[in-house]
């Protein structure tokens, strides 16, 4: 039946590469049918603003698009607690936004609360990674001096004994690492 | 002239001087451009280059990734040069061109998931960072199926001389991005902040891809090539140029002050070491089906190898959309998309190279 394709099963290389094939293309399947997108986003051309939310459109609604401007402003205004308030009134609307998250993390860690910080920003890695890990300044530059110090303190926490048997050690671990690979710099 | 060499290497068929030579300096000056100014662990590597390239000449907007590499445009260049002084510029294509595209897209692909091509990989090594090992490991695996296709008589066909402007094509389109870098006309772009706006200064990057690019069109050196040949025929003379070139970015990581043994910490990683290992197996399978990897395709596209120079704008294409179709990893690790892309290349190399029989 196979006819010109009998070729494929000549030798145990061809069959397992068929094997390999099928396997891939099932793994892909389910993949594609388990991942749900969190966020569907589209690039627009604008390269030149400065205003992180101008880069992508997200399909917001108009209630979220308004707050999360207002939200904008309240941390340019380094009012870091309305701006705590608000992106979380935000999640209340809409809990997949990612932006609400980065300014939650922003203005955690302009008030000095790393652990808040970090955990809200991985939060917006996850739900939208191609643009915050990547295109944001977060926990890099400038913010490196003022970070490292805290880092390299969590770090020597984590190593004691003590902290091992901490309920979400691991994930508070893997939150810390990320930071401290983030902070190495690199070409990504 | 002969050069005497040792009786040592007198051992080792095919063995030379070009390699050893090409080895230790590869090694050395990856090193040195870190100091002089590039990323960490990244003084050379061919699809975070491209992909600086990508961005600069708007092919991509991602405003981090934007920046020509000079280093891109001196292996070419060094290698056009030299071959035409040794009189090996002989412009040769049509052997699937189309598929070659296909394949150098796939390199980049593979590369993007473990943040760095197979140079840089062995740069990061060398640096220290443990997370390397899964991707040389996936690397070596790739390289061993394809080697076991190869047996098996899978070719992409004969090379045929072609007319000799073909050959100068990709040596010509280097020659304008160094207008582009020198000039820097209001259509490129350059990143302010991020990699793209971390670099050593034009002409040392210049100069070292000049003096890379001419060295190893001398010596074959590739990353890929020395581990097929090693595979295929036990063949160690380019594989001792590749050792060699770890050794000597060792000692010029450590002598420098950039040695930081260990899985954390590490510049442009992350910890999805399966994702490294398949990211790299796709590259190592592409690049041997290609004939060398993704850095000795650049070196043939400058000796007038018009195959390759396809696969060069396949590159480019790659280093352009792992951007715009979120493939690329990053220090939280590898996307979705980028999953999906690397399964796809490897499904799509073995059914390349069960179909491309002679």
């Amino acid at each position: 039946m196979l006819g010109k394709l009998d070729f494929l099963w000549d030798s145990w290389l061809d069959k397992a590469s068929c094997v390999a094939v099928m396997v891939i293309f099932v793994t892909i399947g389910v993949m594609l049918y388990t991942h749900q997108p969190e966020v569907s986003a589209n690039t627009t051309t604008d390269r030149s603003s400065a205003n992180i939310n101008n880069r992508f459109i997200l399909k917001r609604s108009p209630a979220v698009e308004k707050a999360l401007a207002q939200t904008a402003k309240l941390y340019e205004a380094k009012k870091y607690n309305e701006t705590i308030a608000l992106a979380g009134k935000i999640l209340q609307m809409d809990k997949k936004e990612p932006f609400a998250y980065l300014y939650l993390a922003r203005a955690y860690r302009k008030q000095g609360n790393l652990a808040q910080g970090v955990a809200n920003y991985s939060q917006a890695i996850k739900l939208h990674p191609d643009f915050v890990d990547k295109r944001s300044e977060d926990f890099l530059g400038r913010n490196k001096k003022e970070l490292k110090p805290y880092v390299d303190r969590a770090i020597t926490i984590s190593r004691r004994k003590e902290f091992r048997s901490k309920p979400n050690y691991k994930k508070i671990l893997k939150h810390i690492y990320y930071l401290q690979r983030r902070m190495a710099g690199g070409c990504e | 002239m002969k050069l005497p060499t040792p009786k040592f290497f007198d051992k080792i068929p095919g063995l030379n001087w070009s390699i050893i030579i090409s080895g230790i300096i590869f090694g050395v000056i990856g090193v040195l451009l870190v100091t002089a100014g590039n990323p960490k662990h990244t003084g050379i590597c061919i699809s975070c280059f491209m992909e600086g390239i990508a961005g600069s000449i708007g092919l991509h907007n991602n405003p981090r990734m934007m920046y020509i590499r000079p280093e891109i445009i001196g292996f070419i260049l060094g290698a056009f040069i030299i071959s035409l002084l040794s009189k090996d510029f002989r412009p040769s294509g049509g052997s699937s061109p189309v598929i070659r595209f296909v394949l150098g897209f796939l390199t980049i692909v593979g590369s993007a998931m473990f943040i760095g091509c197979p140079v840089k990989m062995l740069y990061r090594f060398s640096a220290g960072d443990l997370t390397a090992l899964a991707a040389i490991a996936g690397l070596i695996a790739g390289v061993w199926v394809g080697v076991l296709f190869m047996r098996e008589g899978s070719y992409l066909g004969d090379e045929n001389p072609v007319n000799k402007l073909n050959g100068w094509i990709i040596p010509l389109c280097a020659v304008l991005l160094l207008v582009f870098v020198v000039l820097k006309p209001s259509f490129i772009s350059q990143s302010t902040r991020g990699p793209g706006a971390v670099f050593a200064p034009l002409w040392i990057s210049l100069a070292a891809g000049l003096i890379l690019g001419g060295l190893t069109q001398r010596s074959r050196f590739c990353v890929v090539g020395s581990l097929r040949n090693f595979i295929l025929a036990n063949d160690k003379s380019l594989l001792i140029g590749l050792i060699l070139m770890i050794v000597a970015a060792i000692v010029a990581s450590v002598l420098t002050g950039q040695f930081h043994l260990g899985m954390y910490d590490q510049p442009g990683s992350h910890l999805s070491h399966g994702w490294s290992f398949m990211g790299m197996f796709l590259t190592g399978f592409a690049s041997v089906i290609l004939g060398g990897c993704p850095y000795r395709q650049l070196i043939l596209a400058g000796e007038g190898n018009t195959d390759s120079g396809v696969a060069t704008l396949g590159m480019l294409a790659a280093a352009a959309l792992v951007h715009d179709w979120a493939l690329a990893s990053s220090t939280a690790g590898p996307t979705f998309n980028g999953k999906i892309a690397v399964l796809g290349g490897i499904a799509f190399c073995f059914i390349l190279a069960m179909t491309s029989r002679e």
